[in-house]
């Protein structure tokens, strides 16, 4: 299934075809330090489940350009949980995807906890990903994304009440 | 009231073109049921056993009488001319067509409402005191906060796939209408050491198949730091709730399991990590919300129902239950009984719900209340205006004198009408007021709360009944457990079984024996819960298991 | 026990039973009989029911006394379904249909 970068700014995510160019390895490879990976040249990368002990991983997550988090079940909410933390608790900057079984309505919510990529199973093409990102303008809540919620928007507008 | 502001809007109108999406997709067959389920489920539409039921919500109880208005239209046009109100205070719409979903859902925003998770594994919508705003007792508005906590948790993108639902109730009063003990969450507004305002955090309650009450886990919480112990709380709910087990998969599983110390430990932890400025509520926005429930412009009355009312015994008999005292003298705050002697409880029709649209905008400030007693309430009415108001609310058979006695029972929907239930509810609430319809006899038993479920998910609330039934299904047979002794206020206890159940035909008769025993043997101004509270459930169950 | 199979309409909600011509219906007494769970369960599991997928929902096979068209549903919830909530006679759909 084809991997779609989700690249955001402010209230754009661009979205596009990434070339799978990384290096998948394992957290046993990574316990065993850079002999157990003399033959990876490049960037790697390490799949995790959605409830994966994130302590367990933090001593390598420097070297790491990519994380999936394999969701199992759309219905498993941990994953956002997860992406959550690996971003704001454990300062991981490179990309964090997520796979497996979702659905394209939660797209907006993945990119909000700091997901930056996806692989659905199912067939999704670019224009579908791109209007279900589009679909709402405007949020409540502060996330891991740059976007303002709307009690801070409130603070910079005197919006007309509505109808 | 809240009004929506043009952000408001904009995010309901972009999820009705959402819905919209969803539902042709759905018919195109490019979503599969499995796949519609949860983004149906999270705009409130159900498949129950006769058609699709929507539930609307109505955030922490409160409607104008433009809200209520459209309520109205949405049961004329796309159901059978009446709603259900239901424990949660929303409503629920029975006989709904899903190609008609998007454009009700359209029509409702126009009024500023939505069936946003009103279902589905996520935040569900905020409950609260239905007498807020006019209560005395009150340290502070709970409307207030409720808003807050309703923008925090609406397609919240960390807490829309929880292990289970997840339910969050407020109250500003000393006596608790909000249960908030049996939530998710419930919070109490409470003043700190130096007066400074902030709410007790209440984790892990809860009914269903395993009754909790819930305990405290935080005295105090400045109120300045709602949403950012809020998402605290559910973090560590959403990593480490179950879901291997749909019946474990509450909040209250991982509170027990874990232990409330061991669970507030993981909280404040999660807490003290937060990044609290960017999380929480700027004060700007607390203020922005209260403005919005400032008291109305009381009218300096002179106070007193006048001679008319005086001379009616019915309006005093209403008087006496279905008025409560009002912070402002002069007024007082009406319940509107949705309990008419036989009816179908939270039941209202099209036109009793324009009527209360009337009435609230001539009387109340354009304001209506939902109970989680199936109840409405007008919460600002001058004395002066009482005996009118109760005129015309008997004209629509809206003025049953029967608050908070046996005959104000709640009931589920029940197997009439719910794909999970064993047994009805409604005929049962139903049997069980015409039995007791004398209103004499109601008022000499009291205080006596009688709450139905039609299955063990409790939406009736029977734990929390001073008698509450619950109906099960016994090879093949619609059978009735009764449990005594349960409270959903601030003396918040769950009711213990108090023996075998009893066959359709012989629960009301088994109500009966009950209320007998408590009538015979109680103590000057006891009442059931108390009398139940002092002798146990012994004399009870002599009479009703007696051998003949 | 004689066996129909029951679903919702997928547009509508409304109760429909598989009939006799393999289409569906809401009249109770065009529901296709099958003789035994087994034969109703097969059905209801087969491509010809996963072919309506798109049409209706909640596809179940459900007991029915005897094998006449006069004939109700065995368990209570089911007849409840059938008929419409015991609570609001005026909303019966036999007595609509009669």
């Amino acid at each position: 299934m084809p991997v779609f970068k989700l690249t955001s700014s402010d209230h754009q995510v661009s979205v596009a075809k990434a070339p799978e160019t990384v290096c998948m390895v394992t957290i046993d490879d990574l316990a065993r330090g850079p002999e157990g990976m003399s033959v990876i040249t490049g960037p790697i990368g390490l799949e995790i489940a959605t409830d994966c002990d994130l302590d367990a991983i933090a001593p390598y997550i420097d070297q790491l350009a990519l994380v999936i988090i394999r969701f199992e079940a759309f219905k498993d909410g941990r994953g956002f949980s997860t992406a959550r933390l690996l971003r704001d608790r454990y300062g991981f900057l490179g990309d964090i995807r997520a796979a497996g079984n979702l659905l394209l309505d939660q797209i907006q919510f993945l990119i909000r906890v700091g997901f930056s990529s996806v692989e659905f199973d199912g067939a999704v093409d670019e224009d579908g990903i791109k209007a279900a990102i589009e679909r709402f303008s405007v949020v409540y809540q502060t996330a891991f994304d740059s976007r303002r919620p709307i009690q801070r928007l409130r603070q910079s507008a005197t919006p007309s009440p509505g109808p | 009231m809240y009004v929506y502001d043009t952000f408001d809007q904009t995010l309901i109108n972009q999820r009705v073109n959402e819905f919209r999406d969803q539902v042709k997709r759905r018919l195109s067959g490019e979503l599969t049921e499995e796949q519609f389920r949860p983004l149906r489920l999270m705009n409130g539409l159900y498949l129950q056993l006769h058609a699709y039921m929507l539930r609307v919500a109505i955030p922490y109880g409160t409607l104008s009488s433009e809200q209520m208005r459209a309520l109205a239209h949405v049961a004329r046009t796309y159901d059978r001319g009446y709603g259900h109100f239901t424990t949660r205070q929303n409503i629920q719409y029975n006989w709904i067509r899903l190609e008609d979903a998007p454009d009700l859902l359209y029509d409702l925003a126009a009024a500023q409402m939505h069936g946003i998770q009103t279902s589905g594994n996520c935040i569900r919508n905020v409950t609260a005191d239905q007498f807020a705003g006019a209560t005395a007792e009150e340290v502070d508005d709970p409307r207030i906060y409720s808003e807050l906590i309703r923008q925090w948790s609406t397609l919240h993108p960390e807490f829309s796939f929880l292990p289970r639902k997840f339910k969050i109730a407020v109250t500003g009063a000393e006596h608790d209408r909000a249960a908030v003990r049996f939530h998710d969450i419930g919070l109490i507004i409470s003043r700190g050491d130096a007066g400074e305002i902030g709410f007790e955090v209440i984790a892990g309650g809860g009914m269903g198949r395993t009754p909790v009450v819930g305990p405290t886990i935080r005295e105090f919480l400045p109120k300045q730091h709602l949403q950012s112990y809020l998402e605290a709380i559910l973090r560590v709910y959403n990593r480490y709730g179950r879901r291997d087990n749909i019946y474990k998969a509450r909040i209250k599983i991982l509170v027990r399991e874990l232990g409330a110390e061991k669970f507030t430990e993981e909280v404040e932890a999660e807490w003290a990590a937060i990044d609290k400025a960017n999380v929480d509520h700027e004060p700007s926005e607390e203020q922005r919300v209260r403005e919005m429930f400032v008291p109305p412009a009381f009218a300096k009355v002179s106070g007193g129902v006048g001679k008319k009312a005086d001379q009616s015994p019915e309006f005093k008999n209403w008087y006496r239950t279905n008025v409560h005292a009002h912070k402002q003298p002069g007024y007082g705050i009406v319940t509107i009984s949705l309990k008419p002697i036989g009816g179908i409880p939270g039941d209202a029709s099209a036109e009793q719900m324009d009527l209360v649209a009337d009435l609230a905008e001539r009387y109340s400030f354009g304001e209506v209340r939902v109970t989680h007693e199936q109840n409405l309430v007008l919460p600002h009415i001058a004395e002066t205006d009482l005996f009118a108001l109760w005129e015309a609310l008997a004209s629509a058979d809206l003025a049953t004198p029967n608050a908070g006695l046996i005959t104000d029972i709640i009931a589920c929907p029940g197997l009439d009408y719910c794909s999970l239930a064993n047994a009805r509810s409604i005929p049962v609430s139903q049997r069980i007021s015409e039995r007791f319809r004398d209103l004499q006899r109601q008022h000499d038993i009291g205080d006596l709360k009688v709450k139905i479920s039609g299955c063990i998910n409790a939406c009736g609330h029977h734990h929390a009944g001073h008698i509450g039934i619950l109906g099960v299904d016994r090879k093949g047979q619609e059978f009735y457990q009764i449990t005594l002794g349960g409270s959903g206020a601030e003396d918040a206890a769950i009711g213990q079984i108090i023996g075998p159940g009893f066959s359709y035909d012989d629960i009301v008769d088994a109500v009966e024996t009950i209320v007998q025993v408590y009538i015979e043997l109680r103590q000057e101004g006891e009442t059931f819960l108390s009398f139940y509270r002092r002798v146990g459930g012994e004399p009870f169950k002599e009479r009703l298991y007696a051998r003949v | 026990m004689s066996q129909i199979i029951i679903a919702n309409d997928l547009r509508t909600g409304e109760i429909v039973y598989f009939a006799q011509d393999r289409s569906w219906t809401d009249d109770l007494a065009r529901a296709k009989r099958f003789d035994s769970e087994e034969d109703a369960v097969a059905v209801v599991e087969s491509k010809e029911i996963a072919a309506f997928s798109n049409t209706v929902v909640g596809v179940e096979a459900i007991a029915v006394s005897g094998s006449t068209a006069a004939d109700r549903p065995v368990s209570f919830r089911d007849v409840i379904r059938a008929t419409g909530p015991t609570v609001r006679e005026d909303l019966n759909r036999v007595l609509k249909r009669a």
